[in-house]
């Protein structure tokens, strides 16, 4: 890998600035992701400013909602995080080995890098990776890319489980950044990639986030992350399926639905939230769901499985979480 | 006596503490190290190289190109680079045949300046068109002279016969070894001598390999390999790794590491090759064959005139029939060259011959056990041969009973607990038992200890305690009085780790090895007037925890310790040879044995499967050690899940490089992808191989996959003919 | 850069450590404890596993200068002289190894499960070793040295 220079920042400002300061500079926080990155060449930065120090580990609840310091380890241990919102610590288990959820950082998480193939290994072209070579994932092994939201430049999947429960959760980020500090949903952090698909998230260079906001949803405590891969554990996700739900009386009040492993980004299912809500919460509601849930879907030539699988995840993750 | 005895580990200690040493953990003064540049395309030729950028990056000292490269000599690979191996010239032209070829060596002061400077190097290819896989040539496939195929009888009279036909095509991917060590060379040469520390399953083949690439005499070079962190048969032959280590230590004038990454290990040796396995089966309304006819289609390099030998033979059969047609062919693809991985052949084979089978029983109506001991086979079915031993028959009934066989209700879909559907399946397994030519040193020092020297190799599965235990038996001391020193080109030569080999060889080689010490010491104690057994007849001595003594008179006796320092003799020695028939030759076929009974649970509407219940029954002749033993059946069983329901190395045909070449991307089983495995054995005897040690490194794994294939088919009725078995393809 | 670590309780000081360099890489090449092994460099083997500040982390993912002023255990210091741990006894007597190549690994992981967990559940253990791959003994021989190396401890 390319040499390049190391600082620790004390504050999240200095922080903000050192990396604001030089194009070449990047955050490294628990690393898991960066080290991989710059060691195979997806990255290639000037400066690597370690945020490992910075007094973002804390995980608060405040009224009902639960405030996620953005170097907070093991968030999914927490007992609070486990009580009021499963799904997430569902998520955050389920997201990587005890080695590598030891150190991982919810801000990285979030931040991390698709595991399209053709991204990771840099002998394949990838727009994602470098503008204008083209996207091998069209034609090539695209088992497990996109169904939604994909361009003709790049159809790469988000590969983060926690931002999956977060979008579900209406969650927010925090951030600060070399313009100030901001608040942006989950969902809206990621942009689809259409023609600039390197252009990954609507962060600025050196804006830092601080802390990810969930914001009071009661009924978050009967939730549930389902994750379907190609061996038991330790593995991402073929297709994933967070679902926050609040029945009352046999109908359906409210309802959270969102998919992984199908998108660029977390794929909020509304379509399905709306063939639920107000409805008897019923088979035929959860089938109609699971049904709405592949609204849109445009699957490659290896990934038309997808589909079926997300319409079944999304009726097997509702039947689940209604036992809770 | 100590074979059969569940001896413990004797590196175990060594291995929990973190001090066996690997061929990348052992530090030398001086040592560089060295990091190859894969060819980014799969075909074409090399137009420029800008190698100035790797020059100029920091701690560079050499690049190593065709342009500059030591010239080699051709290395025939059918005689001398092991099962199959590098048989193009490594550097020494500007063509490409497959992906990651090397086309550059960087050597630096550090590692991480050698993976610098070598992301640095900049190649300009001429491309050609390039075969990513078989499916794009089928019209092409060929025979090869070296893979005869099988006749046995008339096949058409035989289906003529044929109550029942059925007819099954197997797709079989691409799978890596994948061992957890990567392939590591350390090359240090002083003067004309060479040394190669190599993670290798084969010291004698890299020593031979090298030899005749540099125009060395093998003298000249010595190759070792303390420790091995498995092989699975990717680490067998000569593969560019040992060629540019050693010519980077060559160039440099320095001893040169070269460890290559996990991405880099999809091309610095074989693989299992993608194939399609056709097979037809004529069978009478009882379900006895009539008619077997079968083939396959296989992947083999672009540039071999003819397939590996490895993986040219085809998978025998297990079964009785009068008419036995077998027909294997190849197609030409730009890959590295495929090469066994945990069986040549028995461990695809049999995925498309045990599905056939179990289709026959569900239209014959058999259960699918009965059916195969109905064509159990009394001879070996494709020369007539008398089997050595054959314990099949008594594994079936041992697996069967441990299974709960009876039990199984035949139809599909109709075993189920809650939402998950139930499938029982099996598979008979089977896997040639020889061993190949060697020889070993034993020597007995005059403390009563014992050293084996043999130049054989431990791959993880218990050579050097095996040994130990042969040994002990055959000097008539206690195990733990018995040290090996092994994978030593040095030593005693033995062949190649591979091939289910090792264990059988080293029973012969090392009882004849120790009882050639014992009689020579034997004979010093009754010529030596001092000794309690002067004058005796050294047939009337035994031996027994190191002391000699007459068989029929116990007290009349003295310890080997005391003969040898009252004659001052500091050690005594012996050479022990094993020289076997070749492989497939003599008068009766060898063969180990199995059967696998799987328990899986499909969820029928994610598509997800589990292995939830496993019964391996092996019968391998005599179990030299039942505990090593057992873990390595269990181990071999879960290669197994991972060839049925994991692993592939996924092809990107646009640029025929494989796309998932990472442990993310590549899926081996992890913990929870593994059951509890009931791993019993069947001990016969066998006369006809040394100490009836069969062998059965394969075998473990050979019939895992077939018997999972099954049991989805039994539960879910869906029969999957494309490995692995992924949940996309039980969506149904 | 210079790196100082407590590694398996003594302070460590090494020089010239560039900046890219892995935690492991600096163990293995710089401070003569190649007991951690690298079989993937992406953090999915847990062949590397080793204790930073008392969690068990890939220490190929950890960049070298994020250890600095931290304390590493590598499974070169877990056995007390020559009396080896329970875990690592274990693992020797269950048949538990086979090439080893993953062992190291998987030792330092057990370990601190048994910290943890008195008595785990079989499932427990699962998860706990989820990130330890083993390509040679299946698991099942490694379930049974890590039960085995909790009832030792349960007792002891």
């Amino acid at each position: 890998m390319k040499p390049f220079a190391y600082t620790r920042a004390h504050t999240v400002w200095d922080a903000v600035a050192a990396v604001s300061a030089e194009p070449g500079a990047r955050y490294l926080a628990g690393g898991t992701e960066m080290v991989n990155l710059v060691r195979e060449g997806q990255e290639s930065p000037d400066r690597l400013v370690d945020i490992g120090d910075l007094p973002l580990t804390e995980v608060r609840v405040h009224g009902r909602g639960v405030r996620i310091g953005a170097l907070a380890k093991r968030v999914h241990e927490h007992p609070e995080v486990r009580r009021r919102l499963p799904v997430l610590a569902e998520a955050g288990l389920s997201a990587a080995s005890p080695q590598v959820r030891n150190v991982a950082t919810p801000g990285g998480n979030l931040l991390q890098r698709t595991r399209c193939h053709y991204f990771r290994d840099v002998r394949f072209p990838c727009n994602r990776r470098e503008p204008g070579t083209g996207c091998a994932a069209l034609r090539g092994v695209n088992r497990n890319n996109a169904i939604f939201g994909g361009s003709e430049h790049c159809v790469a999947v988000h590969p983060s489980d926690i931002a999956v429960a977060l979008t579900a959760l209406d969650a927010v980020v925090h951030t600060h950044g070399p313009a100030g500090e901001r608040v942006i949903p989950v969902e809206e952090l990621y942009r689809l990639p259409g023609d600039e698909p390197n252009r990954e998230t609507v962060l600025d260079h050196g804006e830092l986030i601080v802390a990810i906001d969930v914001p009071p949803t009661p009924f978050a405590a009967r939730s549930h992350y389902l994750k379907l891969r190609d061996r038991a554990s330790f593995a991402f996700a073929l297709v994933s399926v967070a679902v926050a739900l609040d029945v009352r009386a046999g109908v359906t009040h409210d309802v959270r639905i969102a998919l992984g492993g199908v998108a660029p980004r977390p794929w909020r299912a509304r379509a399905a939230e709306d063939a639920l809500r107000g409805r008897r919460f019923d088979d035929d509601a959860r089938a109609a769901a699971g049904e709405a849930a592949t609204t849109g879907a445009k699957p490659l030539p290896h990934n038309e499985f997808k589909v079926e699988l997300v319409r079944r995840a999304v009726v097997r993750a509702l039947s689940e979480v209604e036992g809770r | 006596m100590s074979v059969g005895q569940p001896v413990v580990r004797v590196e175990g200690r060594r291995k929990v503490t973190g001090q066996a040493r690997y061929t990348a953990d052992i530090a030398e003064d001086g040592l560089v190290h060295a990091v190859s540049v894969g060819a980014s395309v799969a075909s074409g030729r090399i137009t420029a190289m800008d190698t100035s950028a790797a020059h100029d990056a920091g701690g560079v000292l050499a690049i190593v190109t065709h342009h500059n490269a030591p010239r080699t000599h051709p290395v025939p690979g059918r005689e001398v680079s092991g099962p199959a191996g590098d048989t193009i010239p490594i550097l020494q032209d500007d063509r490409v045949y497959y992906a990651e070829q090397p086309v550059a060596v960087v050597v630096a002061h550090t590692l991480e300046q050698a993976r610098y400077a070598a992301s640095l190097v900049r190649v300009s290819y001429a491309l050609e068109p390039a075969v990513a896989t078989m499916y794009q040539r089928l019209g092409e496939a060929f025979e090869s002279r070296y893979a005869r195929p099988v006749v046995v009888g008339d096949v058409d009279s035989g289906f003529a016969q044929a109550d029942v036909v059925v007819e099954t095509t197997c797709h079989l991917q691409m799978q890596h070894q994948h061992p957890m060590e990567l392939i590591a060379m350390t090359a240090h040469w002083s003067g004309d001598e060479l040394t190669v520390r190599a993670s290798t399953q084969s010291v004698g083949v890299l020593r031979a390999g090298i030899a005749i690439a540099f125009g060395l005499r093998p003298e000249q070079v010595r190759v070792t390999s303390e420790f091995l962190g498995g092989g699975f048969g990717g680490k067998a032959s000569l593969w560019w790794p040992t060629i540019t280590a050693t010519m980077a230590a060559r160039v440099t004038g320095r001893p040169v590491r070269l460890v290559v990454s996990r991405a880099q290990m999809v091309a610095a040796s074989g693989h299992r090759a993608r194939s399609q396995q056709r097979v037809r089966l004529g069978a009478r309304r009882d379900g006895r064959l009539t008619a077997i006819d079968y083939d396959t289609i296989t992947e083999t390099s672009a540039w071999y005139d003819t397939p590996p030998p490895s993986i040219t033979s085809i998978t025998p059969i297990p079964y009785r029939s009068p008419a036995i047609r077998a027909i294997p062919r190849f197609v030409k693809v730009n890959t590295q060259s495929p090469t066994p991985m945990r069986s040549p052949h028995e461990g695809q084979g049999l995925v498309a011959i045990e599905s056939a089978m179990d289709e026959l029983a569900e239209r014959t109506g058999l259960d699918p056990l009965e059916l195969r001991r109905r064509n159990y086979a009394d001879r070996e079915p494709w020369t007539g041969k008398p089997w050595s031993s054959n314990g099949l028959l008594e594994c079936y009934d041992l697996g069967a009973r441990r299974f709960g066989w009876s039990r199984r209700d035949p139809k599909p879909r109709s075993m189920r607990q809650g939402g998950l559907l139930i499938g029982w399946g099996m598979s008979t397994a089977f896997r040639l038992a020889e061993s190949r030519p060697a020889s070993a040193r034993a020597v007995l020092h005059a403390d009563g200890t014992v050293l084996v020297q043999m130049g054989t190799q431990d791959i993880g599965t218990g050579t050097y305690t095996i040994i130990g235990q042969v040994a002990a038996d055959a000097v008539g001391v206690t195990v733990d009085r018995v040290t090996a020193e092994i994978a030593d080109t040095d030593l005693p030569p033995a062949p190649p780790s591979i091939g289910s080999f090792t264990a059988q060889t080293v029973s012969g080689t090392v009882t004849n090895a120790g009882n050639a010490l014992r009689d020579k010491v034997i004979n010093v104690a009754v010529a030596d007037e001092q000794s309690p057994l002067y004058g005796a007849a050294p047939e009337q001595v035994i031996v027994h925890n190191g002391r000699m003594r007459l068989r029929d008179d116990p007290a009349r006796g003295e310890t080997y310790a005391e003969l040898l320092r009252r004659n001052g003799l500091p050690a005594v020695d012996a050479i022990g040879q094993h020289n076997p028939p070749g492989i497939g030759e003599g008068t009766h076929g060898r063969y180990a044995f199995g059967v696998d009974f799987a328990e899986v649970r499909v969820d029928p509407s994610l598509g997800t499967v589990r292995v939830t219940r496993y019964v391996k029954v092996i019968e391998a002749g005599k179990i030299i050690n039942p505990r090593t033993t057992r873990s390595q059946v269990i181990g071999g069983v879960t290669f197994g899940i991972g060839q049925a329901l994991t692993e592939v190395s996924e092809m990107d045909t646009q640029h025929a490089r494989i796309a998932n070449a990472s442990f993310w991307g590549y899926h081996v089983p992890v913990n929870a992808d593994v059951p509890a495995i009931d791993a019993q054995f069947v001990e016969v005897d066998d006369p006809h191989v040394p100490q009836g040690v069969k062998g059965l490194g394969e075998l473990c794994t050979i019939g895992a996959a077939p018997a999972i294939v099954n049991a989805v088919a039994h539960a879910t009725g869906i029969r999957v003919r494309e490995l692995p078995i992924t949940a996309d393809k039980l969506l149904g | 850069m210079r790196l100082r670590c407590e590694v398996n309780g003594e302070s460590r000081e090494v020089d010239d450590v560039w900046p890219g360099e892995s935690l492991l890489y600096v163990l293995r090449e710089r401070m003569g404890l190649p007991g951690s092994k690298n079989a993937c460099e992406q953090g999915e083997c847990g062949s590397c596993t080793v204790y930073l500040d008392g969690v068990p982390v890939c220490s190929c993912l950890v960049a070298a200068g994020q250890a600095e002023g931290h304390e590493v255990t590598t499974v070169e210091g877990l056995a007390e002289g020559e009396q080896l741990d329970p875990v690592q006894q274990a693992f020797v007597e269950k048949g538990a190894v086979q090439c080893g190549f993953c062992t190291p690994g998987l030792i330092v992981a057990t370990h601190d499960l048994l910290e943890r967990r008195e008595r785990p559940s079989d499932p427990e253990i699962r998860e706990a070793l989820a990130g330890n791959l083993c390509r040679c003994t299946g698991y099942e021989k490694i379930l049974d040295a890590v039960r085995l190396a909790a009832d030792r401890k349960a007792v002891s």
